[in-house]
């Protein structure tokens, strides 16, 4: 996979391309609109990650570029300004999604995925995980043949947990995937917990692995090893 | 008071005591004068009546003039008022008299002359009246002055209060005041423009320094949030290093929301124009219910909803979710385990009410930024400020209640349903 990094904040695109780095994705990081502008014309990449401000331009004109010239990549806008009508104009310019700064890493890693998996294997793609194999079309899980009936919200929290596998994912980051950005401002994540408690039963009556760790104090972490 | 009105009254009550001052000085004066004259008049009919009487007449017309033969001599000569009965009923008239001596062929005589002083009554009387008259003429000439000044004189400077009244330092309307031939009120004028002026460059200037701020704030936090997430995954931390990544983040966390919360408001006081469609509150409520569900499950609420009638109403479909989810938030966060909510729709009305503790302070404050009623440390204390500031924007009255220890916000939807 060849990821094309768009960020003018070097210290930012330095600790995206560490993060999502350990995925065996080829990494190439452009800090300016004409740096991605040459890069763009030169290669092909299955997912670009696009800032929209840029000291010597618009990101959005790259989108354009990208649709054109790249139909197959995939788009994420990132942008420090929150308006609608950017999230609106990026969106219809083509971009599978949109992330506004400040992000999670793992929250920005899932999404790549996501697209990634709608780009390349038209959404019908499986996730295998040892025993646990995912449906992302269906939204089905499946350990050993067998359905785990799950809710939604469980679902979620899995298909997050297994996008960053390896990886600590804090209670807020799991709360902002699936609540919404906003669910933070509530002081009580329980119902987190709740959750998570449920779908590591689901998974191990089916006979699965327990492989969601809870680490100490702060989050949880799905660990293979 | 108007201002007309309170230089009249001081006018009206230093007019009063120099028309007093006048009255009373006037009255001694014209007193002093007629007696003056009176005695001169009596000196001389006095005179003459000793001329007669030397001439062998002795003229006595009471009670004006009385010669009386005496055996004393008295050299003093007397003025004296008196009062003289004509009939037994009466009180009697005043008179002024001038009692005189005289020694005539070896006789004595004590010649008296009066003269009525009922005319001098009358002439004070008339005098007093024509005062008193001109007082009140001179207090419908103030009123009516009055009234022609406040409209003419003053004219300019209600004007210009008008305009003051209308002026806003977030319009980008500049502040025009008309000219004026007075003086003060033109100095006045160019004072408040100046003053105007300086006002608004320095609101935009401050508004613009934070709008920027908010901005430039977002880029350090990013890093900050990417490489604690970065030193999280790192396998060699302590249970006391992963303590010290939580409440950083969390912090960090905090300080983001209040920036992007800024942002927003700094957005809706800038007016800036939101994209409308046409929104069904109803199923709005539906997603924002269902978004928080987990959250009201959590602290067991009870949630009741009633509506009576479906409302459309064209605004932001963005504003109005962060409207209602903010009213919603807060009815759960600041409600207590196993309490309450209730929304009612009804008309153009939404009433959202929750179980909660009893607010200590005026709940008109709870639109204020940065207000906090409770010492929760998640919340920012922005969402109310944010909701009103929306409600400006639309036009929807909105009013915060706490009674029967249940807290209400109820929002009612004019212009735009």
């Amino acid at each position: 996979m060849k990821i094309l990094l768009i960020e003018d904040e070097k210290e930012l695109a330095k600790s995206v391309a560490e993060f999502i780095g350990k995925e065996n994705y080829l990494i190439e990081t452009a800090h300016r609109y004409s740096d991605a502008d040459e890069k763009i014309s030169l290669n092909e990449y299955d997912c670009a990650l696009v800032d929209l401000m840029l000291p010597d331009g618009s990101g959005l004109d790259l989108v354009k570029m990208l649709k054109k010239i790249q139909p197959k990549c995939g788009i994420i806008i990132i942008t420090a300004k929150n308006t609608i009508d950017d999230k609106l104009t990026g969106l219809d310019l083509g971009a599978d999604d949109y992330l506004t700064k400040p992000f999670h890493l793992a929250e920005l890693n899932a999404r790549i995925k996501s697209v990634l998996r709608r780009r390349l294997f038209d959404g019908s793609s499986e996730i295998i995980i040892n025993e646990i194999s995912i449906d992302t079309e269906k939204r089905e899980v499946i350990v050993n043949n067998k359905i785990v009936e799950l809710t939604k919200r469980e679902y979620d929290i899995l298909l997050f947990f297994i996008s960053n596998k390896e990886r600590v994912l804090t209670k807020e980051s799991i709360v902002e995937h699936i609540w919404g950005d906003d669910a933070n401002a509530f002081d009580n994540f329980d119902f987190v917990y709740t959750h998570i408690k449920n779908l590591r039963k689901k998974l191990i009556e089916q006979g699965a692995n327990d492989y969601i760790k809870s680490v100490y104090g702060i989050g949880y972490k799905l660990t293979l090893k | 008071m108007k201002l007309i009105n309170k230089i009249s009254r001081y006018f009206l009550f230093v007019s009063i005591l120099v028309f007093i001052v006048i009255s009373i000085g006037l009255y001694f004066v014209i007193e002093n004068t007629i007696t003056e004259e009176t005695d001169e008049q009596l000196t001389n009919i006095s005179q003459k009546a000793i001329q007669e009487l030397k001439s062998g007449k002795a003229v006595s017309f009471s009670p004006f003039v009385e010669i009386i033969p005496v055996n004393q001599v008295n050299d003093k000569n007397e003025f004296k008022d008196v009062l003289i009965k004509s009939d037994e009923e009466d009180d009697g008239e005043p008179f002024r008299q001038l009692t005189t001596f005289v020694n005539m062929n070896g006789k004595n005589y004590k010649i008296i002359v009066r003269i009525s002083l009922i005319e001098k009554g009358d002439m004070l009387f008339s005098i007093l009246t024509v005062a008193l008259a001109a007082f009140l003429l001179f207090i419908l000439i103030l009123y009516f002055t009055n009234k022609i000044v406040s409209k003419k004189i003053l004219k300019d400077f209600y004007d210009t209060l008008k305009k003051l009244e209308n002026f806003s330092l977030k319009s980008d309307d500049q502040l025009h005041l008309t000219n004026s031939k007075i003086k003060e009120f033109e100095q006045l004028n160019k004072s408040l423009l100046f003053l105007a002026d300086k006002a608004k460059s320095e609101y935009r200037s401050l508004k613009e320094f934070s709008e920027e701020m908010n901005h430039e704030i977002q880029t350090p936090i990013s890093v900050i949030k990417s490489k604690l997430e970065l030193l999280l995954q790192s396998n060699d931390l302590s249970e006391d290093n992963l303590a010290l990544l939580d409440t950083s983040l969390k912090n960090l966390s905090k300080l983001e929301r209040t920036n992007k919360s800024l942002l927003l408001l700094n957005k809706l006081e800038h007016k800036d124009l939101f994209e409308s469609a046409r929104i069904n509150l109803v199923e709005e409520i539906d997603n924002v219910i269902a978004a928080h569900n987990d959250f009201i499950v959590s602290k067991k609420i009870v949630l009741s909803r009633s509506q009576k009638n479906d409302i459309e109403i064209k605004a932001n479909r963005q504003l109005i979710n962060i409207l209602l989810s903010n009213i919603i938030s807060n009815a759960i966060k600041h409600n207590v385990n196993n309490g309450k909510i209730d929304i009612k729709l009804k008309n153009n009305e939404l009433i959202i009410s929750n179980t909660g503790q009893v607010p200590n302070g005026n709940t008109e404050k709870f639109f204020e930024r940065f207000y906090k009623e409770s010492a929760s440390t998640e919340s920012v204390g922005l969402g109310l400020t944010i909701v009103k500031k929306i409600c400006d924007l639309y036009g929807i009255e909105i009013r915060n209640d706490f009674s029967d220890n249940l807290h209400s916000v109820s929002l009612r939807f004019g212009s735009q349903v």
